[in-house]
């Protein structure tokens, strides 16, 4: 049950990156961290609710569903708190009702971890996870380092090319860690990012030994003044497992206060 | 040149007779075998439409079933019920801007597209790739599944559109969230450069249509049965729709053609037939058969299918090849004819011969007949009138020469007749002469004797006559009897005998064999005498002064004629023994007289 808590809650991690928005984009000579710093660079508003479809489609072609609905709030004056997220279990209905909760908090020499909390209707009772190891998210297909969003200062970035696929034009920019950390494994990630609005719309992940590992599908949808995600397409080449992301009934700065992140309510399974 | 002339007429006639009644035969077949033939093509032709009709029908009520089974299957359930989750919560004005951003971009700038990746690589789609890989190669152009909205969510490849909601098969089959099959009209499609058929099948949940399948059919494989369904090599089964169009004709394959409007008239029927036209679509002005049947589901689906059209199926080949048994039937008869003719111009000749054969010998029969041989028959065994007729000349020949014969007799007979009065009036004649000559009586005598005997061919003759001075007949005078006295006596003995029967009757006495004559009986008649002896009175005034003996040594029978004669000159000899003796007595007085 806890390893299906903690896969639930990659599905989210997954999903808080679609927050992001871009600025308006710049048409001069860009270096390639300009570059990876504007495809960084998302107002995601002051909060959003979403409904989640998250299909996972095994090698063999077997698919399983999962369906959360997701309120998020954004802190951006606040110095350490970053976002709250949290998430209801819709389907499968023997987990409906499970609750997930996370906040994260801003980038800093200190740099503190999320918190967790597990909401278990079986148990009737608020848990809070500790420091979540990447191996229990295996079956997401991504690990908590993939879900979380990563400081632009932490990676050195490179322009490799251009390249146009489809009639869209693309930077590919590699973006390798400048220093070893245990909770981030990738050697390197090479993204496609579009030239006309510095959205991501591939992300290849490798591994140490530069091997691909996995590949990011991600169509991006603008509400309001935001994009957010619509569509994440997630494929493991060495297992070819897929996950497939819809995100539907998005609502942007809906006005969510922050006593709707709290214990009470992913008990009460309702949010005010 | 006219003994040839029977054989050669009758030659002619046998094969002009002949090949009347060939060239009856031909126009007899070539008529009736073309009706025939017409009849029993125009029945094939609407069965091969109907075979093709009746193809089609359950072709395209086989892919409507796979098509409601493929929307049946679970992944394609969940696909479109994922998609359509993507919509929650979304207005309708919403859900459409979303819908045509995503079609803008999937028609212009693709780019990496998570949609496209998905649509492309979802589990609905390995299931339609699956299925489009199990069945025939090539049948179908794409195989798409959208969702309520008309937004793609499966494809067997990358589909030109991302959105097809407003296009007329999805609307028909999504039939505003009630669900219809929809069959379209065949049309070139320009997506794919070939002529297509469009089959939508609702993806229907719990009695609402949830979604939208597509299978877009390549004609040219959907109706590839059409091309392979033959009677002949030159066969071409077309399918046209209700406004004439061509939908589909393998002989000329994507070309557009436009039916006859006459011929559409004729074949847009609700009942399957055949006819004649010289506006075949592929061999126009030739007189064609052309065999015609409507595809009955054109009608069934309704009038939101097929653009509200029907379809006709119709045949089409080439009159060459159609009436190609007539032409070859003709042929065979032309040639066996003609083999035919020659047998019977061998068999005319051969019988014209056997006919004219007899005729000939007929010919040469009464030919030779008639020059006068008649003892050639003629031999003629047809057990005919013409042999009847051979015997009938046979039996002429042979009365003919019986005739002759007999003509031949009479004529030998009177020419022997006329030659015995030419005898007679010659004896006469010499007779007379020699009595007129002299009336010396010796020389009478002996001339007349002489004259006699050799005129009737006797060896030996003498004049028998009173002797006045002796009172009694003596011998006066003879020729070719050697006279003795013994032997004059012998002969007188006989002559006496004879002159009796003769003077006592006044008639000739004659005996064919004095040797063996019962009347001589009396008299001895030597070895050395004669067998035949003739007594001729001399008669002169009812009396016989004097006789004439004929004597032969061989047997002589005298004929009535001879003896006529004989009496004749007997009397005339009689008259100038009488005359002699008259004159004798004027010149002497003392002629003896005759008593």
């Amino acid at each position: 049950m806890f390893k299906r808590g903690t896969l639930f809650l990659g599905f989210w991690l997954l999903v808080s990156i679609s927050v992001l928005s871009v600025t308006t984009p710049s048409y001069g000579e860009l270096t390639s961290d300009q570059i990876a710093a504007k495809s960084e660079d998302v107002h995601p508003g002051s909060d959003q609710q979403s409904k989640l479809t998250f299909i996972i489609r095994e090698a063999d072609g077997a698919e399983r569903k999962v369906v959360l609905r997701r309120y998020w709030k954004n802190y951006p004056k606040e110095s350490d708190i970053d976002s709250k997220v949290l998430v209801f279990h819709e389907y499968p209905p023997d987990t409906k009702g499970t609750a997930f909760m996370v906040w994260t908090y801003k980038a800093s020499p200190q740099q503190k971890p999320e918190d967790l909390w597990i909401y278990l209707p079986i148990l009737r009772k608020v848990q809070k996870l500790p420091e979540h190891p990447d191996e229990i998210f295996s079956g997401a297909n991504l690990k908590p380092s993939d879900m979380i969003p990563r400081d632009v200062s932490l990676d050195k970035h490179k322009l490799l090319r251009e390249e146009t696929i489809e009639n869209q034009q693309y930077y590919v920019v590699e973006s390798t860690p400048k220093v070893k950390v245990p909770n981030y494994t990738y050697g390197k990630v090479v993204k496609w990012i579009k030239k006309n609005d510095f959205l991501k719309e591939r992300i290849d992940y490798y591994d140490t030994d530069g091997a691909l590992l996995k590949k990011q599908l991600i169509t991006w949808k603008k509400i309001k003044d935001a994009y957010v995600w619509e569509k994440v397409v997630l494929t493991n080449v060495k297992t070819d497992v897929q996950t497939i992301l819809n995100i539907s009934d998005v609502e942007i700065n809906t006005g969510l206060t922050d006593s709707s992140f709290s214990e009470r309510t992913m008990s009460s399974g309702r949010v005010r | 040149m006219k003994k040839s002339g029977l054989q050669k007429r009758l030659i002619t006639s046998i094969l002009a007779v002949s090949f009347a009644a060939g060239l009856i035969v031909l126009i007899v077949v070539y008529v009736t075998g073309r009706t025939a033939l017409k009849t029993s093509i125009g029945g094939t032709f609407r069965e091969l439409a109907e075979t093709v009709s009746s193809t089609i029908d359950l072709s395209i009520e086989h892919h409507i079933e796979e098509s409601k089974l493929l929307v049946s299957a679970q992944s394609v359930l969940s696909a479109i019920e994922d998609s359509n989750l993507i919509y929650e919560g979304a207005t309708n004005q919403e859900i459409e801007k979303r819908i045509q951003e995503i079609e803008a971009r999937w028609t212009g700038g693709v780019g990496v597209n998570a949609y496209l990746f998905e649509v492309l690589n979802n589990r609905a789609t390995n299931y339609l790739k699956d299925f489009a890989a199990s069945g025939e190669k090539g049948i179908h152009n794409i195989i798409l599944i959208t969702n309520e909205k008309g937004a793609v969510v499966g494809a067997t490849e990358k589909p030109r559109h991302y959105y097809y909601g407003s296009q007329k098969w999805w609307r028909s089959a999504y039939n505003n969230g009630i669900g219809s099959t929809y069959v379209s009209d065949i049309y070139l499609n320009e997506e794919f450069g070939v002529k297509t058929l469009d089959i939508a099948t609702p993806v229907m949940k719990s009695g609402k249509a949830i979604g939208v399948i597509l299978m877009s059919h390549n004609v040219d494989s959907f109706l590839k049965f059409v091309a392979a369904t033959k009677v002949g090599t030159t066969d071409n089964v077309m399918l046209a729709n209700s406004d004439g169009t061509i939908l589909f004709s393998p002989a000329t394959g994507t070309k557009e053609l436009q039916l006859d409007k006459g011929l559409l008239q004729e074949i847009s029927k609700e009942q399957s037939g055949w006819v004649t036209t010289r506006a075949d679509v592929t061999y126009r002005g030739r007189q064609s058969i052309v065999g015609y049947a409507p595809v009955k589901i054109t009608a069934a689906l309704g009038k939101e299918n097929i653009d509200g059209k029907r379809w006709y199926v119709f045949t089409s080949q080439d009159p060459g090849e159609t009436f190609m048994p007539v032409y070859s039937l003709l042929l065979r008869i032309g040639i066996a004819g003609l083999a035919g003719a020659g047998l019977i111009a061998i068999l005319a000749y051969l019988t014209a011969g056997k006919i004219v054969r007899p005729v000939r010998e007929l010919q040469k029969g009464a030919e030779l007949m008639g020059t006068g041989d008649l003892d050639y028959r003629i031999t003629v065994t047809t057990g005919d009138e013409i042999e009847d007729l051979a015997s009938k000349f046979n039996d002429m020949a042979s009365k003919l020469k019986l005739f002759y014969i007999k003509l031949e007799e009479m004529v030998k007979e009177r020419t022997r007749e006329l030659e015995q009065r030419n005898e007679e009036i010659s004896i006469l004649y010499s007779t007379v002469t020699t009595l007129n000559q002299s009336l010396d009586l010796d020389m009478t005598f002996t001339e007349s004797l002489k004259t006699l005997i050799e005129v009737m061919k006797a060896e030996a003759g003498a004049i028998w006559m009173l002797d006045n001075k002796r009172r009694r007949f003596a011998i006066v005078a003879s020729q070719g009897i050697d006279l003795t006295t013994a032997r004059e006596q012998k002969m007188s003995e006989i002559f006496e005998f004879i002159g009796d029967k003769i003077i006592n009757h006044g008639k000739m006495w004659a005996s064919e064999n004095i040797t063996v004559d019962d009347r001589l009986e009396n008299i001895s008649i030597s070895e050395e005498d004669f067998i035949s002896i003739v007594g001729i009175p001399l008669k002169s005034k009812d009396k016989v002064p004097a006789i004439m003996f004929l004597l032969y040594k061989n047997i002589k029978a005298l004929t009535s004629r001879e003896e006529e004669m004989l009496s004749s000159i007997g009397s005339h000899i009689g008259i100038a023994i009488e005359n002699s003796l008259l004159f004798a007595k004027l010149l002497r007085h003392d002629e003896p007289e005759i008593t």
